[in-house]
């Protein structure tokens, strides 16, 4: 059975965060991702203020913390490589050195992994709850009245309805496996998965054919028809104007102070 | 894609043609997402590098569909895949997947569909023009840092053909694998797509 619902699990929540115009959310978290990316990497501390606001959203947003957990994890063997380099860099000067556990670490090389991983890991959050507190179809909606060429969003949103289907063909798949017995020895399972993955690719393939056929056939132009236009709340307008205006100046008085 | 709207209204062939060519991006970009995490799941984080999973729906996608979508499904799949996954990291992996992944898709396509060259020998053409991008991208962003970050990075990443070397040579097994399975994957869907048309046709004529 297809869950179409896969990405969109808690944008049905009703927390102000959720409540917001998708294009309100969309211009504000772009407009924090940019002051993440651009804080200097010498300076990781000016990444504070934008941990702070994400967390305070996350928290209005509702969204389980389990779960934006989960989703933050998979940096965590990123951060282990990158700390694990840091041994490997020595210290320029005895200035420079940092004692930690007996092992002497480059200051300015813990300040760069500090960093660098501080906005991955930041921007990943703001990502998250980006798309955790909106429906897929009101982000791509989004972009599109946001001025995001209209390929680009046809391409995100054929790739987010194939990302369930390819979920549901590939498990159908492999219970098909399954259901036919094991075989052993790792040579031969390579050769199974690697038919597996030759079929999956040749039906989703087919499928997809099939899929811009019916949809030609059914009036599509590179976008879905929508009936009503609908603007956003000028209060929430303003807001995030102000909020724009509030990142750019914290970003400047943060990186001229 | 300014083309087809300049050239009048457009025929429902060309309707469909455009359709598909979104449809088999979609699909792409989405084995770019899916692939990855198998492999994430397998290996936590260190198989991807070797095996550069994200690159094989790239160049079998720029193989089928034209260079604009191409280069579109190269530069989307990795930021859909960060944005929804965490994969690859925003910094520094991201930018320079980005670029690396785009000019490549539309390479693979100009190079297949446009000047018609077998997939076999497209497909090392597009590999070696993607390391080219890869390494220039890094030149390009070690000479914006300032010298005092530059100097607290690891060795390899302070000079971009050591770091485009150590890269090449960690994803070798990658490499290898593209060279084998594009033209085969490519090969098949080709031959499916060239048979199911035919059996269209003759329900047609019948």
């Amino acid at each position: 059975m297809l869950a179409h619902d896969l990405l969109d699990i808690w944008a049905h929540l009703r927390s102000p965060v959720h409540r917001l115009d998708a294009r309100v959310k969309l211009v504000c978290a772009t407009a924090l991702v940019v002051a993440i990316l651009a804080t200097p990497i010498a300076r990781p501390w000016l990444l504070a203020p934008w941990a702070g606001v994400l967390l305070a959203i996350a928290a209005a947003s509702g969204l389980p913390a389990s779960w934006i957990a989960k989703r933050l994890a998979i940096l965590a063997p990123f951060l282990a490589l990158g700390a694990t380099a840091l041994v490997f860099v020595p210290p320029t000067e005895t200035a420079d050195a940092w004692q930690l556990a007996g092992i002497e670490l480059s200051r300015e090389a813990a300040l760069v992994w500090l960093s660098v991983g501080g906005k991955c890991l930041l921007a990943l959050l703001a990502a998250t709850l980006l798309t955790g507190a909106t429906a897929s179809a009101d982000l791509l909606r989004a972009a599109g009245a946001l001025g995001v060429p209209r390929t680009l969003t046809a391409l995100t949103g054929f790739a987010i309805t194939y990302l369930v289907a390819l979920g549901d063909e590939a498990g159908r798949m492999v219970t098909a496996w399954r259901s036919r017995g094991r075989v052993r020895g790792p040579v031969r399972n390579l050769r199974v998965a690697g038919s597996m993955f030759a079929t999956l690719m040749a039906r989703t393939v087919e499928r997809a054919e099939r899929v811009a056929l019916a949809m030609v056939a059914r009036g599509y132009r590179g976008r879905m028809p929508v009936l009503t236009a609908e603007r956003a709340p000028v209060t929430q307008i303003a807001g995030a104007a102000a909020f724009v205006v509030a990142v750019a100046a914290t970003f400047w008085l943060g990186v001229h102070a | 894609m300014s083309e087809r709207r300049d050239a009048g209204p457009p025929t429902i062939a060309a309707e469909f043609a455009w359709a598909r060519e979104l449809s088999l991006g979609g699909l792409f970009i989405a084995l770019g997402v899916v692939i990855p995490i198998a492999f994430h799941v397998l290996g936590g984080g260190r198989l991807g590098p070797v095996f550069l999973p994200m690159y094989l729906p790239v160049l079998v996608c720029g193989m089928l569909v034209s260079p604009g979508i191409a280069a579109a499904v190269g530069v989307l799949t990795p930021a859909l895949s960060s944005a929804l996954t965490g994969m690859p990291p925003v910094l520094p992996t991201l930018p320079l997947m980005m670029a690396e992944l785009g000019v490549m898709g539309a390479i693979a396509s100009l190079l297949h569909r446009r000047a018609h060259l077998p997939a076999l020998l497209a497909t090392p053409i597009t590999l070696v023009v993607g390391r080219a991008v890869l390494g220039l991208c890094v030149l390009g962003a070690v000479s914006l840092l300032p010298p005092d970050v530059l100097a607290s990075l690891p060795p390899p990443m302070r000079q971009p053909p050591a770091y485009l070397l150590v890269a090449t040579v960690t994803a070798l097994p990658g490499l290898v694998l593209q060279l084998i399975a594009v033209p085969a994957v490519v090969a098949l869907v080709e031959r499916r797509s060239t048979a199911s048309a035919a059996m269209s046709d003759r329900h047609a004529g019948a």
